[in-house]
């Protein structure tokens, strides 16, 4: 299915940011060649079976305004993550906002923040090489749409060793413009040298509005580097926002990841993750909450392509009203990728007849000394506990929400930083009052 | 008047009939034990009395200084003073101990047009009777019943109680799991709460509970109903004879 839409703006965003680099400028005519060849995914395509993305179709998107005054920073802090004491980096429309963002975050020894422009000025090469390729642009249409406009977006670099002592936070903000969908296509990289380590937070945000989000990161993590990676997902009610995210794991090195989605019409987190090195080890933990008019799809594959590495995903949901949840995980043990250590988990928790949750967890293992388990679990609030609290006084529906909160909570506890913990229980919290 | 009064109480399950006209009368201040074989119905009662759902009252009534029990809510049953110790207390994971009893005692203060407990407040008051009943701080912070050991489940029940005030308590196998110790422990929770108007129903199968609290009257249930009343000595009876002679009018 063609998007014609989405071609046109991506198309006008080429024209009107040119590289001078011959390398980048034909991915992203690869880019584009790719998208148009295999237009919108559609149900035959396995890992987009349960979740429609045709209606994009039909939308007349535009490109992204460079807007935002302070006013949109204001709406923005109430959905994002309240960590006291990071560094915040402000990206409006994909755009990093400096006169909005801490000036330290720019100057942290051992740290490099720029622009995705900036770095492809700098050094086009070193973006080239920090650009994944495990999403294949062939099968992932989205990715090969964001890779043919290349050029809003971010670089992260932290040098060798260097233990970054602040988080960095970032703030995406999705502005519309009144009246029309905007089309927003930043990109993140990530390169923590060996033995370094950092903690990055990303909130996504939006103002109501139609938009959609599609947000490419590629991460790499040497020898011995350490992310801790939070994102929290609170778009605005009809916000799209689609995210793939291709990390390499190195040698001894963990990421350590934990997603929060709780608004947004639809959200879709595409995750994967390569286990390079012997030790590597990658966490991909997290939480969503979907109610009426919200779909949200995780969509993971975990490669063990060497020994004696270990992955873990658990995942949960709460589906409330006709929201819709969707989980296919992947664990791939390849043959060289002896003493794997792989668990994966999804839970959901319906509340209303209308809810629907779909999963597909899988293992693929080539190897014979491997140590693997997934499951999945779908419930309704358990009516023990329920009678429990209520026989100590308390009425229906804050008994709901306490059990809501404590299955959702429970998921949260696996983040090892206490603020972080807490940061991501307020937002739940919040989401819990809003809804009562 | 009484504290709690049970008239003539006939409940079913799913059509089979489980207690069979069940007459109780509990004075303030008194401690009534319900002893009897497994499976006649006490824990039947039990749950009815704080208003479990799943059950069909066929006919009577129960009680509770004079007001019917019967259309009220659990929570509100909870509010007017009664207090069901479980005899399987649920695991909640997610939710931590201190979170689930601060919304217990703000439910209770709500009801009765007060403010949210302070948090210091919160804190010392719970902190001090935690130490009362030995449980341990790090209880608090765990999940509601998750990871506990048999004897602190039934502490942590205690505690519950301990911090709820109400004005009649039921004990639903207090003493199952507990090894001497903490059964000694619990006892003594139970004893420091007893009051001149507050009331206990101690439900249990073995008279070795109740030669810790020490009950005034006791009743032997079977067959879904009350077969024999007497005072702490009929424990004794028991204990000696089993309960051989009601398991006939049972059937």
């Amino acid at each position: 299915m063609t998007a014609l839409s989405l071609v046109t703006v991506t198309e006008a965003a080429q024209a009107a940011t040119p590289l001078t680099d011959a390398a980048l400028t034909a991915l992203r005519n690869e880019g584009l060649t790719a998208f148009t060849a295999h237009g919108l995914p559609t149900r035959t395509h396995e890992r987009w079976k349960y979740t429609r993305v045709s209606p994009l179709a039909e939308v007349s998107f535009i490109a992204a305004p460079a807007t935002g005054d302070a006013d949109v920073v204001r709406t923005a802090e109430g959905q994002a993550l309240d960590v006291p004491g990071a560094l915040r980096l402000v990206l409006v429309n994909g755009r990093l906002r400096t006169d909005l963002s801490d000036a330290a975050a720019l100057t942290q020894a051992g740290i490099s923040v720029q622009t995705l422009s900036d770095a492809i000025a700098a050094d086009a090469a070193a973006v080239r090489s920090g650009l994944g390729q495990a999403l294949a642009l062939a099968d992932n249409p989205f990715v090969a749409l964001n890779t043919a406009a290349l050029s809003d977006g971010l670089v992260i670099r932290v040098a060798a060793t260097t233990q970054a002592s602040t988080p960095l936070h970032l703030l995406w903000i999705t502005a519309p413009t009144a009246g029309a969908a905007v089309l927003v296509q930043p990109r993140l990289l990530v390169e923590i040298g060996r033995g370094a380590a950092l903690t990055l937070i990303e909130s996504q945000t939006g103002r109501d509005g139609d938009s959609l989000t599609n947000r490419v990161s590629d991460i790499t993590l040497a020898d011995d580097a350490r992310l801790t990676h939070i994102s929290l997902h609170n778009d605005s009610r009809q916000a799209r926002l689609l995210t793939a995210l291709q990390a390499r794991i190195q040698r001894g090195a963990v990421y350590d990841g934990f997603a929060l989605t709780l608004g947004g019409a639809l959200v879709r987190a595409d995750l994967r993750v390569e286990l390079l090195g012997p030790g590597a080890e990658a966490r991909l933990n997290g939480a969503y909450a979907a109610g009426t008019g919200q779909h949200v799809d995780t969509t993971s594959f975990i490669d063990h392509a060497a020994p004696h590495c270990t992955s873990a995903q658990t995942l949960k949901g709460v589906l409330d009203g006709t929201g819709r949840g969707v989980f296919q995980g992947r664990v791939n043990v390849r043959r060289v990728a002896q003493k794997t250590d792989g668990h994966q988990l999804h839970k959901a928790l319906l509340l209303s007849r209308g809810a629907e949750v779909d999963t597909k967890p899988e293992l693929t293992i080539f190897a014979d000394d491997v140590k693997c388990s997934h499951g999945a679990a779908t419930g309704e609030l358990d009516e023990d506990a329920l009678f429990y609290l209520r026989a100590r006084g308390l009425d229906a529906d804050t008994a709901r929400s306490l059990l809501i909160e404590g299955f959702l909570d429970d998921v949260v506890e696996l983040v090892a930083d206490e603020p972080l913990r807490d940061a991501l229980t307020a937002k739940i919290h919040q989401w819990l009052e809003s809804r009562s | 008047m009484a504290l709690i009064e049970i008239r003539n109480l006939h409940a079913s399950v799913e059509g089979k009939d489980i207690l069979k006209g069940v007459d109780l009368v509990i004075e303030p201040g008194k401690v009534h034990a319900l002893m009897g074989p497994n499976g006649t119905g006490k824990s039947t009662l039990s749950n009815i009395i704080a208003g479990r759902d799943g059950y069909t009252i066929t006919e009577g009534d129960i009680l509770l200084n004079g007001q019917s029990l019967l259309e009220m809510e659990p929570q509100d049953r909870a509010l007017a003073g009664i207090f069901l110790s479980f005899q399987y207390p649920v695991e909640i994971p997610g939710v931590a101990t201190s979170t689930f009893l601060k919304a217990a005692i703000n439910a209770r203060r709500k009801a009765a047009g007060d403010g949210e407990i302070d948090a210091m407040e919160f804190l010392k008051l719970v902190k001090a009777k935690a130490k009362e009943l030995g449980v341990r701080d790090d209880m608090l912070k765990r999940p509601v019943n998750v990871g506990f050991s048999g004897g602190e489940k039934k502490r942590a029940e205690v505690l519950q109680m301990a911090l709820l005030n109400p004005r009649f308590a039921i004990l639903d196998e207090t003493d199952s799991g507990l090894d001497i110790d903490a059964l000694k422990v619990v006892a003594d929770g139970v004893n420091a709460l007893r009051s001149p108007d507050r009331s206990f129903l101690v439900i249990t199968h073995y008279q070795r509970l109740l030669s810790y609290i020490v009950p005034d009257v006791v009743h032997v249930f079977a067959g879904g109903r009350i077969v024999r009343t007497g005072g702490p000595e009929l424990a004794q009876e028991l204990e000696a004879k089993g309960y051989a002679d009601y398991t006939g009018a049972a059937a």
